[in-house]
């Protein structure tokens, strides 16, 4: 069966839009553009100052038909993609949709004034297909798409590949991080406890690649694998593992009241591919002017503390993302 | 007593004649499906028998009349959805049962042309099936039609009326599982495999009572898991941890997500399994049974008689399910069975021992050659792609070219044998792929090692090939070359041998040389398997057309030769014209 592999998005948007190999490819940071918003009570905050993360589409751009700025205006209501069963972030308890990506999903269409449609996105293999599936194309099952994406890494590489988005507003920095439980491993405990005690993990996460392979192998075996962290952690809770590795957010909310009786942070990770990362907005392309207007509310929560407010609201450490994005 | 009523009633109404009847009313029995190779009346299986040679003794059509082969009806599935039409027809009793993409099954008056009823599953929300939406077909036994959905749920239907009989779930699609092959029934068993695209599942072959969907017995494909007999704990498969490393057994791959064949002679079932999971090879050492293999499964415990491993720590996606064929030869039961991999298998279907290992597409990387005496492939030192660790530090890792690329020197389509040319007809495909590891993916949101790679044909002309080979020696005999690459099924008559492409002609070859007889096109890509059976002494022709499948979801390189290629979905039915 097919394995998790990435397709160049360049390719599938060739297939996807009639083999218009013409399209330029060069990154190019959008020059600041000042404007006004018919966004009511969102001071114009990010005049000069957010760069949005995007390419130049040189050919004839592909007409749209998820609703542009004002369109979404004159109906009244704005798509936002978030994902499925996706603690802390998009979850539904008893029904009831929550979470920190919910919640500012619904703030920015309360700040745009209109309603707020949630679009949850089952997700696929990588997030080169998320966004091909929320936001410019559609999932092939329905075709149906979001005006923007919530929780999309802010990177220039996946900005590259995928030139039919625009990656901005970036909203918190996540960590990989190591839990670890002081009461068997003391304070301060290396990977290096590791080759003789369990250490649980979400399958196929990077957290599983980098422990499978790292250090000659020689963690491999304590590797204990779950399909979710959840899992995970209530594994390490119950004392069958005594580590916990994954995204600084996923696992304080895996362990949830237990948090304290483990040490949790960075620590070595010589071989790591990636130690953090920055956690924004997509939007597609031809939809500059929404996109800066939900980079103006989300510049808003961040700089006010209405988004540290929101994560800790969820138990959860609120990193920002680098001052020079919003000051 | 209702059945004998109903039985009397239809033969009541085929005494007759006269009323045009479509109503699907004999039944299939156990006797039909063991004989459906034999019995040109009919197609009662998928594979024109239950050892899925795809042959057919019927010779009404052959090298000198085929030129005036001729559509006699053609049906459409309507709606939109239009696309991965990849079933072969099913034909009993002057009905058609055939599906179409999205858990669509039909019932059609085989006459006419006339849709009797159409059964559409109904699909969850939120529902994310890896490789398009394609289904393989239908099974039929007694009064009931069967097949599986997207949302990995095997459903009976009264083959009269199309209502739902009952209906199982075989897998959780929210755990990333789906049932798009035809279920196989074999002496009152329906007997299903399972698919799943996503990291975590488990293969597994099942067996259930086919008049009440209750599970009879259940095996699972990688080492360590436990099977169940009638309720109840039967045996672990394998040997726990003794080719995996850690809990990696827990998740290990391996879904049988093609279905399999029967050999009644050896009463053995023969399923393939997908590749192991992580799919990076460096993060688990060991053969990783029992993923990339062949299993015989007895029919009536579910215990596994013999394995068959084609691509033992596999490495590059090479799984393990295209179909074995059963035939026999110089007195021998042997099966056959062209891999992903490139290699073209005979094994001893009584004991797995293989016989002979010969490639069947050009310039394979990843193994020199198949080592005759422990069965095992000597890998080339520099064919597998790279560990995850040498990706270090956000560096792009360094590519390796690879053929066959991972779609397959053949992929799902099935092939056929000829007892009467002794020669089996493979649909295969000339290319590779550059791979590497990609550090700078994302996966939900956080980052991932995930892997890049690009398909690319191997030659300007042509990707699919069409050949035929001697079992005995594994010989090329000829070699039908086509632009776009294969993805249909074959089928074989005593001169002729069938296959559809993707540019959307159904082709006949001559069995013994390759030339091209005839053709026609049905308008878009031909990517299932055509049939073919007799009546009112006419033998008729039938193929499904409709593009889609994997390639156009995965092409790389090759999205070029496929770009203007339109969607379907329809069936054609052709007999000779008088």
């Amino acid at each position: 069966m097919f394995i998790q592999k990435l397709i160049p998005s360049r390719l599938k948007s060739n297939i996807g839009h009639g083999g218009n190999l013409l399209r330029s490819l060069y990154l190019k940071l959008l020059k600041p553009q000042s404007q006004t918003h018919k966004a009511s009570g969102s001071a114009n905050l990010l005049k000069g100052l957010l760069a949005p993360l995007t390419l130049l589409v040189c050919a004839n751009p592909t007409p749209g038909f998820a609703l542009s700025f004002d369109d979404i205006q004159d109906r009244g209501v704005i798509s936002v993609a978030v994902y499925r069963d996706f603690a802390p972030f998009s979850y539904r308890e008893n029904g009831q949709a929550k979470g920190v990506d919910v919640e500012i999903a619904q703030i920015i269409a309360d700040a745009l004034g209109v309603r707020l449609d949630l679009f949850e996105l089952s997700a696929d293999e990588n997030v080169d297909d998320d966004l091909r599936n929320a936001i410019w194309k559609g999932h092939f099952l329905d075709r149906k798409k979001a005006d923007i994406m919530l929780h999309v890494p802010y990177d220039n590489e996946l900005a590259r590949r995928n030139d039919l988005v625009v990656l901005l507003a970036p909203y918190y920095r996540e960590d990989m991080v190591v839990a670890r439980d002081i009461k068997k491993l003391g304070r301060d405990a290396t990977l290096g406890h590791f080759r003789y005690e369990k250490i649980a993990v979400e399958l196929d996460s990077l957290a599983d690649i980098y422990l499978s392979a790292a250090f000659g192998g020689s963690i491999r075996n304590n590797v204990l694998h779950f399909p979710t962290i959840q899992e995970a952690a209530d594994q390490a809770i119950a004392q069958k593992a005594f580590g916990l590795m994954g995204p600084r957010s996923m696992v304080e909310a895996a362990l949830g009241e237990h948090m304290a009786q483990y040490d949790i942070g960075k620590i070595p990770t010589p071989g790591l591919s990636r130690e953090s990362w920055l956690l924004g907005v997509a939007v597609k392309s031809d939809y500059r002017q929404l996109g800066y207007a939900v980079g103006d509310i989300i510049a808003a929560m961040v700089l006010d503390g209405r988004m540290k407010t929101l994560f800790e609201k969820y138990g959860l450490t609120y990193t920002p993302p680098p001052a020079s994005f919003y000051n | 007593m209702k059945r004998a009523l109903f039985t009397t009633a239809a033969l009541g109404w085929l005494a007759l004649g006269a009323l045009g009847s479509n109503a699907a009313l004999a039944k299939v029995t156990n006797e039909d499906i063991l004989n459906d190779d034999k019995n040109t009346s009919q197609v009662v299986t998928d594979g024109m028998g239950l050892q899925a040679q795809r042959f057919s003794p019927l010779n009404k059509i052959n090298l000198k009349t085929v030129k005036k082969l001729v559509p006699a009806w053609t049906f459409s599935f309507g709606g939109e959805k239009q696309r991965g039409q990849e079933a072969q027809p099913l034909v009993a009793d002057g009905v058609m049962y055939v599906t179409g993409s999205y858990s669509r099954l039909f019932a059609i008056d085989v006459k006419t042309g006339e849709e009797l009823w159409q059964y559409d599953a109904r699909l969850p929300d939120g529902i994310m099936p890896c490789c398009d939406v394609i289904n393989r077909g239908a099974a039929l036994y007694e009064d009931m039609v069967y097949f599986g959905t997207l949302d990995a749920k095997i459903v009976a239907l009264d083959a009269k009326t199309g209502k739902v009989k009952w209906k199982k779930k075989v897998g959780d699609y929210k755990a990333g599982y789906s049932l798009t092959a035809t279920p196989l029934i074999v002496e009152g068993k329906v007997v299903t495999g399972v698919s799943g695209g996503e990291f975590g599942i488990v293969g597994k072959v099942e067996a259930r009572d086919a008049k009440t969907g209750e599970l009879v017995w259940s095996r699972p494909t990688i080492e360590g898991h436990m099977g169940t007999l009638n309720g109840k704990d039967s045996t672990m498969t394998g040997v726990k941890n003794a080719s995996w490393p850690g809990d990696m057994w827990k998740y290990g791959g391996g879904a049988t997500w093609l279905g399999g064949t029967y050999d009644p002679e050896t009463r053995q079932l023969f399923f393939g399994t997908g590749n192991p999971a992580p799919w990076n090879s460096h993060l688990r050492p060991g053969d990783n049974l029992y993923t990339a293999s062949r299993l015989a499964i007895d029919i009536d415990t579910g215990e596994i008689n013999w394995h068959y491993q084609t691509t033992p720590h596999d490495g590059w996606d090479f799984d393990g399910v295209n179909e074995v064929v059963s035939y026999n030869l110089d007195g021998k039961k042997l099966a056959a069975t062209a891999d992903r991999n490139g290699f073209f298998y005979v094994l001893d279907r009584t004991n797995g021992k293989l016989q002979n290992a010969t490639p069947f597409v050009k310039d394979i990387t990843w193994a020199k050659g198949i080592d005759l005496k422990t069965g095992r492939p000597m890998y080339s030192e520099t064919g597998r792609p790279g560990n995850p660790m040498d990706a270090e530090g956000g560096k792009k890792g360094k590519a390796i070219f690879s053929i066959p690329s991972f779609l397959g020197g053949k992929n799902w389509m099935p092939m056929a044998y000829s007892p009467v040319t002794e020669t089996f007809y493979v649909p295969s495909n000339e290319w590779g792929m550059d791979i590497w590891n990609e550090p700078i993916t994302y996966k939900k949101g956080a980052a991932y090692l995930g892997a890049g790679f690009t398909i690319k044909p191997l030659f300007e002309d042509y990707i699919g090939s069409l050949k035929a080979i001697d079992p005995r020696t594994g010989k090329i005999k000829w070699e039908y070359k086509n632009n776009a690459p294969l993805w249909g099924g074959v089928m074989t008559t005593p001169e002729l041998v069938f296959t559809g492409t993707p540019e959307g002609y159904l082709k006949a070859f001559n069995a013994n040389n390759g030339e091209e007889v005839w053709k026609f096109n049905t308008g878009s890509g031909i990517v299932g398997s055509p049939i073919t059976w007799e009546q009112d002494g006419e033998q008729y022709v039938a193929v499904v057309s409709g593009w889609g499948g994997a390639v156009p979801l995965w092409g790389g390189d090759v999205a070029k030769r496929i770009k203007n290629l339109n969607q379907g979905g329809s069936v054609w039915v052709f007999k000779l014209v008088m």
